[in-house]
């Protein structure tokens, strides 16, 4: 069973997500900050990381250029949800960090959300040969 | 004594007055040698003056009363006493009129000009009028003899001239308003030079000293004393002194002593002695007019200063003069205080480039260059750095100083610290930020839950249940929309609208958007022709571009069952324009602008149809006026359709480089925010 860390500070939002992706047969577990979520993903090595980048402690971007500092992190997919109006330079720094998607919360559906999970995670389990 | 007299009664005052001069013209008389009634020297004329020029002519009768009554207890007849009382009131009655008319009323003693103008009037003319009047009225009713016409009228005119120019100006220096100077260096100084003018005056003229006597010219050596009056004191300290100085030597020369005793009589001695007094007190006077001008001109040019320095002192801005070397030569207060230092010395004669942080210097070299051709440049920022090290950012407004042929001789500049703005700009964008975090978040979760459960995520949603769950679901689409308007107004509102201009062929993005918008063009059976000419590049930001794009045709979808949309282009100059033709509703004239305005949305026809926010044309509108273009309404009928337009820069144009210029200057003077703001406080 593919397993997925959740990273989001909002524990309504967090459970819908979980719902949606427990029922949806993945093994979901949360963290509640950018701390939390670095520890657990170099613990629990997930498949997938979906974060959110507006977080107490540390935020979602810090994580990740944490993470992708790490021998395995810096290759493990990460799908980045979040709630804000991206910025010019945001997305810059965003991009060179390379997240598998970019998605807006307002815009994504929990059920959008999970169908691009599946997407990423048959992606990484089967490459596509270089073109 | 002045306010005193203005304050009684005419009739008081008049009487008075006539007792005043009645008793002055008893004493001129004592001095009468050559008739009874010809005095050589007449104070009343100076008196009849003055009074008549700080009291006002209207006191006329006081004159004519006191002379009448001077006369009539001397020797004549009432005809010549009438005509003698005559000469005397037309006299002061004429000089008044001519000073008043002529010579600056009042303050006839205050300037050079005004002081020779009083001097002809009051000294010449009207004296040379009452001693006219008053010889002929003597010479016709038989009390002298037309032998001796002349003598008596040179007589009576150089008395009354007498009168006139040593008198009168002491008394209306005396009485016309002036705060006296009561510094204790300033009256000793006063006193000292009254008290060697009086010694001096008695050496000449009292017979003190046997040079008074002996053939010299000795009356000159009173000159430094009067000189010193008119450079050190006012026209009042000067007018006495010669008051003074006249009432010795008359009283000297009556006693045979001094320079003038030496005349056939008492009278051509007496006579002499006016005619030098007269010529002095002219020369006298004038100087010290002149010298009283000069001071004021120096007051003023003081005051102008003063003021001018207070005015630069108390902006709140600083104001920072150097010269072409950027040499800084004049500062104000906040100047100094803006970079923590103590005193102006401390910063004049530096280099403007201490106070500029080292990455700023290359672009201020650079403005300075441009300064030189545009003569004027605001709104530039630098890094100051003060005297610790500490920097802030400062907005500077810069201009060329010319000389009067024109060419530059320095810059002046004004520089502001926009520490608070800045700090003000970004509580605004933060502000933003975290309103948008916290208002999305739980309509996420609504909308995310929703839609868990009309995909029967918690089970199967029967009919009954679905129908009023789909209500939600679009009314919270609604809120979202909302949030996202106003958001966005927030944003255009408090001036933190952010552009990336790019330059891209418009297929990039108007395919997608009609991509975007098919489901529901084809759920309302309306079919839309895309005729834009693609290839055309603009320059936009194209996420901007999608919204206002999204918004025209998403309009036209919501308002329009039958017929067709129509997409087309024109190039017209700089501009590219985009049409959005619909066969909908129409609008009519008066709510064709009203649509612009925020909140506003056409009620009437909307029956039935999904609502909107009233936002989205404002929006659409005002970021199009950010990217250089517009939004407006081309064409619309009720009931046949719209044609609404949207311009935007080509690219390449002067319009394009223009827009981004402006928008390089605010996005420089921006602060950007990012998401990090909106980090939860607690934690």
């Amino acid at each position: 069973m593919n397993s997925i860390l959740l990273v989001e500070d909002d524990l309504t939002l967090a459970i819908m997500y979980q719902d949606q992706l427990q029922l949806d047969g993945f093994d979901v577990s949360l963290a509640h900050d950018g701390e939390e979520g670095l520890q657990k993903a170099i613990s629990k090595k997930p498949s997938l990381i979906l974060l959110d980048i507006a977080m107490p402690k540390m935020d979602g971007m810090s994580m990740l250029t944490e993470l992708r500092k790490d021998a395995w992190g810096q290759n493990v997919p990460v799908i980045i949800l979040t709630i804000m109006d991206p910025n010019e330079r945001m997305l810059q720094q965003v991009m060179e960090l390379k997240p598998a998607y970019y998605l807006f919360k307002a815009n994504s559906t929990p059920q959008d959300v999970s169908d691009k999970i599946k997407e990423v995670l048959s992606l990484s389990e089967n490459p596509q040969p270089a073109s | 004594m002045y306010g005193f007299l203005s304050k009684l009664k005419i009739p008081i005052a008049i009487l008075f007055i006539s007792a005043i001069y009645f008793i002055a013209g008893k004493i001129g008389l004592v001095l009468a040698f050559v008739h009874p009634s010809v005095s050589v020297v007449w104070l009343p004329t100076g008196i009849a003056i003055a009074t008549l020029l700080l009291l006002g002519r209207k006191l006329w009768p006081a004159i004519f009363i006191g002379a009448f009554l001077v006369n009539i207890t001397n020797e004549g007849s009432l005809l010549t006493t009438l005509g003698i009382a005559t000469g005397n009131t037309l006299e002061a009655f004429i000089a008044v009129w001519l000073i008043e008319r002529f010579a600056n009323g009042r303050n006839c003693l205050d300037r050079p000009q005004d002081l020779f103008r009083f001097v002809l009037f009051a000294g010449i003319i009207s004296t040379a009028v009452s001693a006219l009047c008053g010889v002929f009225s003597l010479t016709l009713t038989g009390f002298a003899s037309w032998e001796n016409f002349r003598p008596l009228f040179f007589t009576w005119w150089l008395g009354d001239m007498g009168g006139a120019i040593i008198v009168a100006p002491l008394i209306i220096s005396w009485f016309n308003k002036r705060t006296l100077n009561l510094k204790i260096t300033h009256v000793m100084e006063i006193f000292l030079v009254f008290l060697l003018l009086f010694l001096v005056s008695l050496v000449i003229f009292g017979g003190f000293s046997t040079v008074s006597n002996g053939n010299y010219s000795v009356e000159f050596l009173v000159l430094p004393y009067l000189l010193w009056c008119a450079f050190r004191f006012n026209k009042r300290e000067t007018a006495t002194a010669l008051f003074l100085l006249s009432e010795i030597a008359i009283w000297g020369t009556l006693n045979g002593f001094g320079p003038f005793a030496k005349g056939a009589s008492v009278n051509a001695s007496l006579f002499l002695l006016q005619a030098y007094m007269n010529t002095l007190a002219v020369t006298i006077l004038m100087l010290a007019a002149a010298v009283i001008q000069q001071r004021q001109a120096e007051e003023s040019a003081q005051k102008s200063e003063d003021r001018y320095r207070t005015l630069v002192d108390t902006s709140p801005d600083a104001i920072v003069v150097m010269d072409l070397q950027t040499k800084i030569t004049m500062v104000n207060k906040q100047a100094v205080n803006m970079v923590e230092l103590n005193s102006p010395s401390d910063i004049l004669g530096k280099d403007a480039f201490a106070f500029i942080a080292k990455e700023d210097h290359e672009r201020t070299r650079e403005n300075l260059a441009k300064l030189a051709r545009v003569k004027r440049l605001t709104g530039v920022e630098y890094t100051i750095v003060r005297r610790d090290g500490s920097r802030f950012i400062a907005s500077t407004s810069a201009s060329l100083l010319n000389d009067k042929k024109g060419n530059p001789q320095g810059i002046i500049v004004v520089v502001r610290d926009v520490t608070r703005e800045k700090e003000l700009d970004r509580m605004k964008d933060e502000f933003i930020t975290v309103a948008s975090h916290e208002l999305r978040t739980p309509m996420t979760a609504v909308k995310g839950y929703l839609s868990m459960l009309l995909n029967g995520k918690y089970g199967v949603v029967n009919e009954p249940l679905r129908k009023p769950l789909v209500t939600v679901a679009m009314a919270t689409e609604r809120l979202i929309e909302l949030v996202n308007d106003i958001l966005s107004v927030s944003r255009i509102e408090t001036k933190r609208l952010k552009m990336t201009l790019s330059v891209f062929p418009l297929r990039s993005v108007v395919e997608d958007i009609v991509l975007s918008l098919k489901p529901i063009i084809h759920e309302k059976h309306v079919a839309l022709s895309d005729q834009i000419d693609k290839d055309v590049s603009v320059q936009a930001d194209p996420q901007k571009l999608g919204q206002i794009l999204t918004n025209l045709i998403g309009n036209a979808l919501k308002f329009t069952d039958t017929g067709e949309i129509v997409l087309h282009s024109e190039e017209k100059g700089e501009r590219m324009i985009i049409f959005v033709s619909d066969t909908g509703v129409g609008i009519s004239c008066i709510n064709q602008e009203r649509l612009f305005r925020k909140f506003q949305q056409v009620s009437s026809q909307q029956a039935g149809r999904p609502a909107g926010t009233g936002l989205g044309l404002y929006i659409s509108r005002e970021y199009a006026k950010a990217m250089g273009g517009d939004v407006w309404v081309v064409a619309s009928e009720e009931g046949k359709g719209s044609t609404f337009a949207l311009s935007l820069p080509k690219s390449g144009t002067r319009l394009a480089f223009d827009v981004r210029q402006r928008l390089v200057m605010q996005m420089s003077n921006a602060s950007l925010v990012d998401e990090q703001t909106a980090k939860h406080p607690s934690s």
